[in-house]
């Protein structure tokens, strides 16, 4: 097989899956669960050998001639695969998570439809190898989510949907103008080689910029845009896994990635100032995220401020660019998905076998779900940045970066934000283990004498909180996710500068 | 082979049918997907020639080509005729399901058929306004097939607007003609007739394409006529005059700015009506409304040479064709279902049909301009033709038009998908209505990734 067909195979894989899945019939759940797990498997599988292939020095690359002298790129290359096996990986378990989540549910081949062609559109924004690809992608995720934000079809559910919509399609308006008005200047952008920049930053290139970054600022949640990001919580646990961890706020904060690396370069943004303002917004984000986490009730809301403030750290870090802060940015890419999914697991783990929504019932769920609480405690600890967990070593390294490249005032706001992010975590951990349980809070749906809840609701947070705490204390090894940031952080600085 | 000869078969094709039809009515619906299917093959070909050898022109029965039957194809002309193929093959699959076999919707739609086509191949004005009032006047008649009151009185106002339209173009065509003594719009294009000419010819066809604020008529006309005449009145009759007012623009390049005064308008009067009314097939219709505003715009940036542009609209012409077929196509099935299209009521006969959401999905997605789909590509084209004439309030317009597309056809979607059963009755469905909507949904969207042939194509005409 030519290697140039693996990253159309990548997409393909869950594309087709989604497309059978939607001809499954409603009670055919075996069949379902085969070519869910079937195509996960296979994918990452996938990702394996383009891993394997990529540190052996391989590319893979292929290009479909769309439009005049635009080609639709789909390619391989370290940060893609970043993005690539982390959103293969937490695919898997989130589907294993969300068959016996979605049991005996309804539309449930609607729901895994979908969620295989979310994932397909995951993949594209990956490989996408040039501005106009990832576009393409960028709009289809948009697409495929609405049908899963909405899946419960209750009233708030919908109006969440409509909210959703409207971020998101107008963030695709204006990154669409955005990447137009670049074009018009600089003619097709590849993302390996980068724009054709003028010497000097002229208006349209600043404007385009300013575009660009406010479109992809809204599937980031970036402050003011992160308003559908609290309200789409209304979802399904699966679907907030997607919408936090594996896709949706990923997207936006890759294509930062990509926008800042790929096609302007971080001098050319630094000249203009444009650096500055990621900076000032990643920053009003971290903290305002944080400051609003700290008074919800409602635990998954309280989840989603959370990621509002994490996910920023992720364009903060290339907001100070330098090489150090740059791998802490890279790197908790995938360190936020995994912490990030294995609080919504254990929120989920609540909600379907307590009916436990709210932070001011979790008294003592410690001592009924010992497990659950167990892993959400890894989450928790390292959200706010508690060594060994994961999340430690992206504050570390964002810190160092931060002060190598003389930006110490950074530093005072990451620490703020850990103690703002122990403030809303820590409440919730000393209910729940330290506090009795009160009689009448909970409706326990499980059964005496068994696990805590069903095994697939269990296996896959003990999973991500057990890689989340490997990614920290193996952080050294040469398969850390560590690692691979840093050899992504060194391909990027060879494509500029 | 001369491209001419298959466009020549596009265009009579239909008129033997209707003959055949007339003659032989228990036949009906098999001479009529014959004749479709046939159509279809003449437009590939039409397509296929134009690609390989470019445009071409000739002139029937030896009049000199100022004043003769002259008739032409180029890659927008081929694309036009392309989009009338496959619409008009679509409806007629749509209408063997629909209307029974003596049934006066078949010659009179394959009448209007070989009258659109052959607007779309005509070299000279004057053929252009036989074939126009031909067409205008079998639309007319369409809509009121239903009988209804309602869609009586719409179809006679829509009769009026038409014969209205008509003349206001014949007299354009006069004037022309008495200042140049030619009737080719090829060699009126080089001679600059007196301003007068272009006024009336091209307010005339703007009437016709029910070009914001000449658009009253369209509304109740489409959403009063019968389920598959719609899509037809939709997807292709305006298409004609719009067609047509391309090739008078060229002719009368100073009406550009006027046409983007008035399509801006269109854009933002149609979408907000489509917003507000209360049926299903009165949201679709206001979306023509305002989806022949960015049509306008675009030929304008075309006319005025923005590259691309011509490639933009004539691939949103193509694709708004094909989508609102579509959309169209699943309306008509929806009131088969529920026997009315008041929305959101009617909706809940859309659960448990996922051909027809699909469908709907698939359209919208083209009609807001979102990938993938034809549409994009389109808005794609047109949005960086006019960032590259350095038009900014039309690329704001072209970009943020698109969401105001989405906006009201969230409307037709978003109560599509509430799980809450209906409390009506739904009637069956035969399937062939609900595949002939989703065949042309599919083909918009693979419009959106299968782009590269159409792009010589156009290339072909400019």
């Amino acid at each position: 097989m030519s290697p140039a067909l693996l990253p159309p195979i990548a997409v393909a894989i869950p594309l087709i899956a989604g497309l059978l899945i939607f001809h499954v019939p409603e009670e055919r759940h075996g069949l379902r669960t085969a070519l869910n797990l079937g195509a996960a498997l296979a994918k990452l599988a996938l990702v394996v050998v383009l891993l394997f292939g990529v540190v052996g020095g391989a590319t893979y690359e292929a290009a479909l001639n769309w439009l005049p002298g635009r080609d639709l790129i789909l390619r391989v290359d370290a940060l893609a695969l970043l993005f690539l096996a982390l959103s293969s990986l937490l695919w898997l378990l989130t589907t294993v998570y969300a068959i016996a989540y979605l049991e005996g549910g309804s539309h449930r081949s609607r729901f895994f439809g979908f969620f295989s062609l979310c994932v397909a559109a995951t993949a594209g924004i990956a490989l996408a190898g040039n501005l106009l690809t990832f576009l393409l992608f960028y709009e289809l995720l948009t697409l495929a989510t609405w049908p899963l934000v909405i899946h419960r079809g209750t009233a708030e559910a919908r109006r969440a949907g409509a909210v959703y919509l409207r971020y998101t399609l107008s963030g695709g308006v204006v990154l669409l103008a955005g990447i137009v008005l670049l074009e018009s200047v600089t003619g097709p952008v590849d993302f390996a080689i980068g724009a054709a920049l003028p010497a000097q930053a002229g208006p349209a290139v600043v404007i385009a910029f300013a575009l660009m970054l406010a479109g992809l600022g809204v599937k980031a949640a970036l402050v003011p845009l992160h308003g559908w990001l609290p309200r789409a919580m209304v979802a399904p646990a699966p679907v907030s896994a997607l919408l936090h961890a594996v896709a949706v706020v990923k997207a936006g904060a890759f294509g930062i990635i990509r926008l800042v690396h790929d096609v302007y370069g971080p001098a050319y943004l630094a000249a203009f100032g444009g650096l500055n303002v990621l900076m000032g917004l990643s920053v009003a984000t971290i903290l305002w995220g944080s400051w609003r986490a700290l008074s919800q009730d409602d635990l998954k809301r309280r989840l989603a401020y959370s990621t509002v403030c994490q996910v920023s750290y992720i364009a903060l870090g290339m907001a100070v660019a330098g090489p150090v802060a740059v791998v802490g940015g890279l790197v908790h890419l995938v360190h936020q998905g995994l912490m990030k999914i294995t609080l919504f697991f254990a929120a989920g783990n609540l909600a379907e076998t307590l009916e436990v929504h709210r932070i001011s019932r979790m008294d003592g769920v410690g001592q009924r779900m010992p497990l659950t609480m167990g892993v959400f405690t890894v989450g928790a600890l390292g959200m706010i940045g508690v060594p060994p967990v994961a999340g430690f070593v992206s504050k570390w390294y964002l810190g160092a970066g931060a002060i190598a490249v003389e930006h110490p005032e950074i530093l005072g706001i990451l620490v703020l934000s850990s103690l703002l992010n122990a403030a809303y975590f820590l409440p919730i951990l000393h209910r729940a283990w330290f506090r009795p349980p009160r009689a009448g809070e909970w409706r326990d749906h499980g059964r005496p004498g068994r696990l805590e809840t069903h095994w697939m609701l269990l296996l896959p947070p003990l999973i991500t909180a057990g890689t989340a705490l490997a990614a920290g204390l193996f952080a050294g090894s040469e398969v850390s996710p560590l690692s691979w940031a840093q050899r992504v952080a060194e391909a990027l600085g060879h494509g500029h500068d | 082979m001369n491209p001419l000869l298959p466009a020549l078969v596009a265009a009579l094709l239909p008129l033997v049918g209707s003959i055949l039809v007339w003659l032989v009515p228990s036949w009906s619906r098999a001479l009529a997907v014959v004749t479709a299917a046939g159509v279809l093959v003449a437009a590939l070909g039409v397509v296929n020639r134009v690609a390989l050898d470019g445009a071409a022109m000739m002139t029937l029965g030896g009049w000199p080509e100022t004043l003769g039957i002259g008739i032409a194809v180029d890659g927008v002309g081929a694309l036009f005729l392309l989009a009338s193929a496959v619409v008009g093959l679509a409806a007629t699959a749509y209408g063997a399901g629909y209307f029974p076999a003596r049934h006066p919707f078949w010659t009179l739609w394959l009448l209007l058929w070989a009258a659109l086509n052959a607007v779309f191949i005509t070299a000279d004005a004057f053929n252009a306004y036989v074939a126009l009032e031909l067409a205008g006047l079998t639309a007319a008649v369409l809509v009121t097939l239903g009988g209804e009151r309602d869609a009586m009185a719409a179809g006679l106002r829509y009769l009026l607007v038409s014969l209205v339209g008509a003349t206001l173009y014949l007299a354009g065509v006069a004037v022309a003609y008495t200042a140049t003594g030619t009737l080719s719009l090829n060699a009126l294009m080089a001679d600059s007739p007196p301003m007068m000419a272009g006024v009336l010819a091209l307010g005339g066809l703007a009437l016709k394409a029910a070009l914001f604020p000449l658009h009253g008529w369209l509304p109740p006309a489409h959403a009063r006529a019968p389920g598959p005449v719609s899509a037809i009145l939709s997807a292709l009759v305006v298409k004609a005059a719009l067609y047509l007012a391309w090739r008078w623009l060229e002719v009368a390049p100073v009406a550009a700015e006027a046409f983007i005064l008035l399509g801006i308008g269109a854009v933002i009067w149609g979408s907000l009506q489509a917003l507000r009314v209360g049926r299903l097939k009165a949201i679709i219709a206001w979306s023509t409304v305002a989806q022949m505003g960015y049509l306008a715009v675009g030929l304008a940036l075309a006319v005025e040479g923005a590259a691309g542009a011509a490639m933009g609209v004539a691939w949103l012409a193509l694709t708004h064709a094909l989508a609102k077929g579509a959309a169209f196509l699943g309306a008509a099935s929806v009131v088969r279902a529920a026997g009315h299209d008041r929305w959101p009521l009617a909706a809940a006969h859309l659960r448990n049909r996922p051909v027809l959401v699909l469908a709907f999905g698939l359209a919208a997605a083209s009609l807001a301009g979102l990938p993938p789909s034809g549409g994009f590509v389109a808005k794609w084209y047109l949005l960086d033709a006019a960032m590259g004439a350095e038009r900014w309030l039309l690329a704001a317009v072209i970009a943020g038009g698109g969401l105001l597309s989405a906006a009201y056809l969230y409307r037709i979607l978003h109560p599509a998908l509430d799980p809450r059963p209906g409390a009506e009755a739904s009637h069956p469905v035969p399937p062939v209505l609900e595949w002939s909507a989703l065949g042309l949904a599919l083909l918009v969207t693979a419009f959106g990734v299968v782009v590269p042939w159409a792009r010589d194509l156009v290339g072909v005409a400019a």
